[in-house]
């Protein structure tokens, strides 16, 4: 009998030993991780998944592109029917409506990040399932929206650079387990993070990313592999150039800048598959033009329905309590003072013409009409909006140049693309103030104004302020945002 | 019945002879030896001259020989055992006249010796012992091994079915909660006594309840329910006949629940049903005929003047924006109201959807079989009518128990099958309530109308209006179980068995809303009207394989349990909608116009699987010293992979105090002393399985060149870990006066830590909530149940007892820090509940109130630092009560007399605190749209209206917010009339000429009448019921 018991004992203990198996439940109902990363497909549904929600209203859809975070700089007087808007505007960021919105891009910006961090446990982890080439693409690109999205937090709920690097400001999440991290100062998150993130995305994109070899490729023959195509609605090579640029010039680093931007600027390449803007196709085209200047963007977003957008928010007549609009002649007279050729005010302002309406319409992204019988290649431009475009690494080159003529060598190229008149050189005061100009006509419902602003805490003049007339100091309570209670609370 | 009766007659027996050892199950009756009493028996007295010897033979039923018997001098403890042949010799004096002759499983009997003839050779005395009927409240059945009662450590109660049938006879649950302190059910306030809605119980508390609760379809504290040996669900026990259950047991301490290891946290509730028993063929029935009745006594509504007048004093007849068109309009409008009460309007809508629902339940188990083989069929109906029209469920049930015996193997099967039909109303009842009574049902001309009234100023639907569509809300539910089981007894100590378990459920649901519903109004014509069907199907499969060891050495006593079993449990659940029907009767989903716009059919999938061994061993010394140890290792899938197996112990000791020689040889009316005290670690395993994986979902609808995206959907927490409760338990149990009076007191202290909440996190994290093993709760808590005989005389058959339970508890968390300051945010505004370390989690918090203020209507509150201030402020409050009663219990009473018993049962409620909803949203908070609806008598008459009023209640003409405040906080004592139950029983006489072995009546009530100090309304979707039930049963 005890022999029995004894081999009865032996089975239950094999049993429970050897079912882990039979324990492992696997939701079918769900896409558990790792189904979803099983296969290549998977991967870059995941990676889509990822992109798709910085599209997304929280985040660049909507938030950090052309509605909170240049509300913030002043670029629109919006109606006082709109609580929210007109709080926004006022920088009242204990708003309730404001303390939502903010949280909602917080939470959107890290819970994306998050997404980044399982997938890139995933590449790590899953050998074989992506050819080597892929994995360091996707590698690349989930480093550099992973420091992307924790750079822009940190220059929107960060402290002012200039005045104290050292300040504390936003956690750096790296880990696909969630944990509550703590406050890093700024130096730290740009020098420890985000700057060793993005150098390991050069490392694995400069010889992996098909954008070095065949361009952006924003169309899709039949039969063609999508995956690694229309590289413009991903973290490319050339994006992480550009954003070196950007970060070494917040950190107020113009040496490094400089050299950043020179890279992506002295490449022959860069200029083959980022060409400018054509005049020929944009000024004369009513019914589809390209008013995004999608063939400059390094990298940018897709949003299906863009051209809600324009009706939602810019539309005088149909944007409602939304409606968001420069003050009455700001665009004529101080935007555009004296340059009204330029491309970007012929093409992108509208004289308003709703009852009792004045002043200039924003159309940059107003729908376009499908061009009838042609590829879709062309409508791309349609559905697509700008994270970083190429002007701003001239613009980067011009201010981090240490002689003033280079800086305005820089400006000019760019003022040239845009159909403007070369500049004479006059002085650093002139180069800094048409340099902000320039900001302010190429960035307007992109989001990068405010960080202009904030990096070198200046003042917003009456002649930069689509508002009012009024100069309004730079203050930190006003360019730094409160954390939400939602980060705060639960430590 | 035939149990009562026997019951009686054994009590009787042990009070002639205390020291006969108590019975046992007839599984232990072979493994267990009369060892102890053999040692006991001492030796005879052989000096005395008179001595002359009896020689005799004990055998059984079946002429069988017994060996071991003890066989004593009556009046003495001197005497003998018999040998293998089931012999015995004994000197006896001669001034004896009588033997007692027992063993462990038999009847005691007492012979008398015949007269000493001299010169007669004294013949051999044949004695038979019968086997003795199983006592259910002396053992306990864990579902696992069975223990007799006397040496187990932990806290458990049985109840058999003859008690669970005086306390109604409708739902064993229901009855269930009248006979034990420690197993309660929650009232559910919302749905009353909706019979398609599950009631929510616990056992001792809840285990669990941090920011789980929008989590899950299961209750994280719902005990584990156990048939026959198998897991089962509650909606399978909760639908189970009565006349199936053989005895229902409840294991309430973690030294009971143990070896049900992760599962058991929240006690178990083991059901056994019942066997068939060889013999001829028996047919037994038992029919029921109830009643339910509505009870609306706690509704306080207006009728239609009171009504009119509220709404003219709330300025509902002022127009908002002043011109002369809206006032004249406004007051035509009140007019015609006005003129309309004056023509006697005054529509009772709360009787409209209500009826009295009769019931009927039969049920007929058929049983015999003789030798190896013994069958048992059952069959059952049971259809409810529930008080709301619409509302039924139809349980038709059959089931197939059959046995088969060998020499050393016993195989059962029990086979059963439950087929539910349910019907649910499409109104709720709170939509009766809310409408006003200057309304009429019918129009002239006897009709429904859509609306009520709906004009520019006031629109009011119809009730009747959605009531009297085609629209339905149905389904069908068939659950199919299949226990087998079987036995090896290789020798009297060692006994086998292999179980397996297989459970098939089917449950399909659909709900049509009819084209003209108002749900639809305004909507395009190619939507009216949806349908949605959903079917759930469930697979459940257990096997199990066990051996059990019992022996007893001299005074040692050891049992042992070795096993393990493996489980699977798989739920699917798909589903659909339609939109867009044309009118009349077209109801079924291919006369749909398609599907409605972004709508993905549903399907959910949840397997759970399990994997566990167990160990449990029960030791005793003498009867005097007991000791439990059990020890179960547990694998789940529900945990992360990191963590999936987890072990839990337990360990019991007792004393039996009465079986020390300093209260047996000196105290006599002590039958019954024993303490017993158990320690261990149960688990609770009853959370989402996919709580600790990572998952993604689809973003359907962002389809772009690449395709379709996925991003994280639920952010799993794969190093969760199990929730582990330290169980502690002390018990007393006290039987006195030759068993008159019973005492059984149980106190326990559980600390959980640490818990499993969902806490929030940094939003840096990736995530506001995340599942976690964090924090602490301890629930302390106190039952005791207690019975007097105030008459007990048997050979009368009469007896009258009392009985009292009573449970307090307690409950604090604590080590939670700010890690739920997410969940205590969104609960303001919404809910009194607030989670923060050393509160009780069922504390009402709120800010205080210092009542209204006469001078202008308006509320003064208390500042956290005691001021007074009229600004609200949520960050004054404070606990203001809480809503567990400090003491609830049953007190109750039985009387039986020859074949007659009547009991009645009082459950009592006192100091629980209750924050009223009649008040905050009845009497206060009706805002201007709510003056649509009927509202609380209150609200007109104790509402501030002119300065100086002293009252509870806000200005009358305010319709803004009430925040909540301790103003609606009201401290509840409740009287209920539980049960009655009248029944009288046929034993012999003219019913055997019938044919009949017995015959029954019964009567019996439930939720007689209810008193509360309070004025609250009760069942808001579906009203509570009072029922009463006559049945009859009968054997043949």
């Amino acid at each position: 009998m005890k022999l029995k018991d004894i081999i009865l004992f032996g089975v239950i203990l094999t049993g429970v030993a050897g079912c882990s198996d039979f324990l492992d439940v696997q939701p079918k109902d769900k896409q558990s991780e790792k189904q979803l990363f099983a296969t290549r497909g998977g991967f870059y549904t995941a990676v889509n998944g990822i992109y798709n929600k910085m599209a997304s209203p929280a985040l660049y859809g909507k938030n950090l592109s052309y509605e909170l975070v240049d509300v913030i700089s002043k670029r629109y007087l919006p109606l006082q029917v709109s609580t929210y808007l007109t709080a926004l505007s006022g920088f009242d960021y204990t708003n309730s409506l404001v303390e939502t919105e903010l949280s909602n891009t917080w939470t959107a910006a890290y819970n994306t990040i998050l997404n980044c961090n399982v997938v890139l446990e995933n590449i790590d982890e899953s050998v074989g399932v992506l050819p080597g080439q892929e994995s360091r693409v996707l590698k690349g690109e989930m480093l550099a929206v992973r420091a992307f999205l924790h750079f822009d937090m940190l220059r929107l709920f960060g402290p002012v650079y200039k005045l104290d690097p050292k300040a504390e400001s936003v956690p750096y999440n790296e880990s696909s387990k969630v944990m509550a991290l703590p406050l890093l100062a700024a130096d730290s998150v740009i020098h420890e993070k985000v700057l060793r993130d993005l150098d390991e995305a050069e490392s694995l994109l400069a010889d992996s990313d098909p954008v070095v070899t065949d361009g952006p490729m924003a169309s899709l023959e039949d039969e063609q592999d999508v995956y690694l195509r229309y590289r413009q609605l991903r973290m490319n090579y050339y994006a992480v150039l550009a954003l070196k640029a950007r970060v070494y010039l917040y950190a107020g680093e113009r040496g490094k800048a400089l050299e950043a931007a020179h890279k992506l600027l002295a490449d022959a390449k860069v200029d083959e598959h980022f060409p400018a803007v054509d005049p020929n196709k944009l000024l004369a085209n009513q019914s589809n033009p390209d008013r995004v200047f999608s063939t400059e963007v390094l990298t940018g977003i897709y949003k299906k329905d863009r051209k809600d957008i324009y009706t939602g928010y810019f539309d005088s007549e149909q944007a409602g309590n939304n409606y968001l609009h420069p003050r009455k002649d700001f665009v004529n007279t101080d935007l555009f003072a004296g340059e009204t050729q330029d491309y970007r005010f012929q093409t992108w302002w509208q004289v308003a013409s709703g009852v009792g309406e004045s002043g200039h319409v924003f159309i940059k992204y107003k729908g376009i009409d499908k061009p009838s019988g042609n590829t879709e290649a062309e409508y791309f431009y349609a559905v697509f909006m700008s994270l970083i475009r190429l002007s701003e690494a001239y613009y980067i080159a011009a201010e981090s140049e240490p002689v003033l003529a280079d800086k305005y060598e820089w400006l000019n190229r760019m003022r040239t693309r845009r159909g403007l008149p070369v500049l004479e050189v006059v002085s650093e005061e002139d180069f800094m103030k048409r340099l902000r100009m320039e900001y302010l006509r190429e960035f307007l419902g992109e989001g990068q104004i405010f960080y202009l602003y904030k990096r070198l805490f200046s003042n917003i003049n009456d002649d930069e302020n689509g508002y009012d007339t009024s100069t309004y100091g730079a203050k930190e309570e006003r360019y730094v945002l409160p954390l939400p209670s939602g980060e705060i609370a639960n430590r | 019945m035939k149990k009562t009766y026997d019951r009686k007659v054994f009590k009787r027996k042990l009070l002639l002879n205390r020291r006969a050892v108590t019975v046992t199950i007839r599984l232990f009756m072979i493994l267990l030896l009369g060892f102890p009493l053999l040692t006991r028996a001492g030796t005879v007295d052989s000096t005395r001259m008179e001595n002359r010897e009896v020689r005799g033979k004990v055998v059984d039923e079946k002429k069988l020989p017994i060996p071991g018997v003890s066989v004593r001098l009556g009046g003495t403890s001197m005497g003998t055992a018999t040998d293998v042949d089931g012999k015995f010799k004994l000197l006896v004096p001669a001034d004896t006249a009588t033997l007692v002759v027992s063993f462990i499983g038999m009847k005691t009997e007492v012979v008398k010796i015949p007269r000493w003839k001299a010169g007669v050779e004294q013949g051999e005395l044949t004695i038979v012992l019968r086997e003795e009927d199983v006592k259910l409240e002396d053992v306990v059945v864990t579902g696992i091994f069975t223990r007799r009662k006397e040496s187990f450590t932990g806290s458990a109660s049985t109840y058999s079915a003859a008690e669970l049938k005086t306390m109604g006879t409708q739902n064993i649950l229901q009855s269930l909660k009248t006979l034990d302190p420690a197993f309660a059910i929650l009232e559910d306030n919302q749905f009353g006594s909706d019979p398609n809605r599950l009631p929510n119980m616990e056992i001792r508390g809840k285990s669990s309840m941090l920011g789980l609760r929008d989590e899950l379809d299961a209750d994280p504290n719902q005990p584990l329910f156990i048939l026959d040996g198998f897991e089962s669900t509650l909606a399978a026990i909760n639908d189970l006949d009565i006349n199936r259950v053989a005895s229902i047991t409840i294991l309430k301490d973690a030294a009971s629940t143990a070896i049900y290891g992760s599962k058991a946290a929240n006690g178990v509730i083991v059901v056994e049903t019942v066997k068939p028993e060889a013999g001829k063929l028996q047919v037994s029935y038992t029919g029921n005929m109830n009643l339910s009745m509505p009870d609306l006594s706690s509704y306080n509504l207006m009728n239609s003047r009171e009504k009119l007048e509220f709404e003219r004093l709330a300025g509902r007849y002022e127009p908002a924006s002043w011109s002369t068109t809206n006032e004249v309009e406004l007051n035509r409008l009140y007019n015609e109201k006005l003129k309309v009460i004056a023509s006697g309007v005054d529509t009772y809508w709360l009787a409209e959807p209500l009826r009295v629902g009769v019931n009927q339940k039969h049920s007929l188990y058929v049983q015999g079989g003789e030798g190896n083989f013994l069958f048992g069929l059952g069959a059952g109906y049971n259809g409810v009518s529930g008080v709301m029209e619409k509302s039924d469920r139809d349980v038709i049930s059959g089931n197939i128990d059959l046995i088969y015996r060998m020499s050393k193997f016993q195989f059962s099967n029990k086979f059963s099958l439950t087929s539910t039909d349910y019907r649910n109303p499409i109104v709720a009842f709170s939509e009766y309530a809310a409408a006003n009574p200057y309304y009429k049902k019918r129009n002239e001309t006897g009709t429904v109308e859509k609306w009520l009234e709906n004009n520019n100023f006031f629109k009011a639907a119809n009730p009747l209006w959605n009531a009297s569509q085609n629209s339905r809300d149905e389904g069908k539910n068939l659950a199919l179980t299949n226990y087998f089981m079987a036995e090896y007894f290789p020798t009297v100590e060692w006994r086998m068995r292999a179980r397996l378990g297989l459970t098939h459920g089917n449950d399909d649901t659909e709900k049509f809303y009819s084209r003209n519903d108002t749900r639809f109004e305004n909507m395009e014509t190619i939507k009216k009207g949806e349908y949605r069907s959903s079917n759930t199907r469930t697979n459940q499969m257990e096997g199990e394989l066990s051996v059990t060891y019992a022996k007893v050495l001299g005074k040692h006593r050891i049992n042992l349990v070795v096993g393990g079993n493996v489980s699977s449990n798989k739920s699917l659940t798909q589903g659909y909608s339609a939109v867009g029907f044309p009118d009349g009767d077209f109801s079924y989903p291919s006369f749909s116009n398609g599907y409605p716009e972004n709508g993905t059919p549903t399907y959910y999938e949840s397997v759970s699987r399990s994997i566990n061994g167990y160990f449990n061993t029960g030791y005793s010394f003498d009867d005097r010293y007991l000791m439990d140890f059990s020890l179960r290792t547990s694998g789940s899938s529900v945990f992360g992979t990191s963590r999936k197996y987890n072990t839990t112990w337990s360990v019991g000791v007792g004393w039996n105090l009465h079986k020390e020689t300093f209260i047996m040889d000196h105290v006599g009316w002590i039958d019954l002393l024993k303490l017993r005290a158990s320690i261990s670690n149960p688990g609770n395993q009853s959370f989402d399985s996919a709580q600790s994986l990572l998952t993604y979902s689809f973003q359907y609808g962002s389809m772009n060149y690449f395709g379709l995206g996925a991003v994280l959907a639920q952010i799993g927490n794969p190093d969760l870990e199990w929730q582990i409760t330290v169980d502690k338990n002390i018990g007393l149990d006290v039987t006195l006066f030759n068993k008159r009076f019973s005492l059984t007191v149980d106190y326990y202290y559980k600390v959980t830590d640490p818990l499993l909440i969902k806490v929030s996190t940094p939003l840096s994290s990736g995530t506001g909530t995340y599942m976690t093993n964090a924090g602490e709760q301890v629930s302390q808590g106190l039952t005791a149940s207690v019975t007097y005989y105030i008459f007990q005389n048997f050979e009368e058959r009469f007896s009258w007892m009392i009985r009292a339970n009573v449970r307090t508890q307690k409950t604090r968390i604590d080590k939670i820090g700010n890690q739920l300051s997410t969940l205590n945010a969104s609960g303001k505004g919404s809910n009194t509940v607030r989670y923060y370390d050393g509160a009780d989690p069922d504390d009402i918090w709120a800010v205080k109130s210092a009542g209204i203020d006469p001078s202008n209507g308006k509320e003064l509150f208390y500042a956290k630092d005691g001021s007074y201030t009229y600004d609200f402020s949520y960050d004054d409050e404070v606990i203001c009560g809480n809503t567990r009663p400090d003491v609830e219990g049953v007190i109750g009473s039985s009387l039986n007399w020859k074949g007659f018993s009547v009991s009645l049962n009082f459950r009592y409620q006192m100091g629980k605190d209750v924050f009223n909803e009649a008040l905050y949203s009845k009497v206060e908070n009706i805002s201007r749209s709510d003056l649509n609806k009927n509202q609380d008598k209150r609200a007109l008459y104790e509402r501030w209206q002119e300065e100086g009023d002293i009252v509870r209640f806000k200005n009358i003409a305010s319709a803004e917010t009430t925040p909540m405040s301790s103003r609606f906080v009201q401290e509840e004592n409740v009287l209920t009339l539980e049960s009655v139950y009248l029944g009288y029983e046929f034993y012999d006489g003219w019913i055997k000429k019938l044919g009949l072995s017995s015959l029954k009546f019964q009567v019996s009530m439930r939720d007689v009448f209810r008193a509360s100090t309070i004025r609250s309304e009760r069942g808001i979707s579906y009203p509570f019921a009072r029922s009463m039930e006559a049945g009859l049963s009968f054997n043949f």
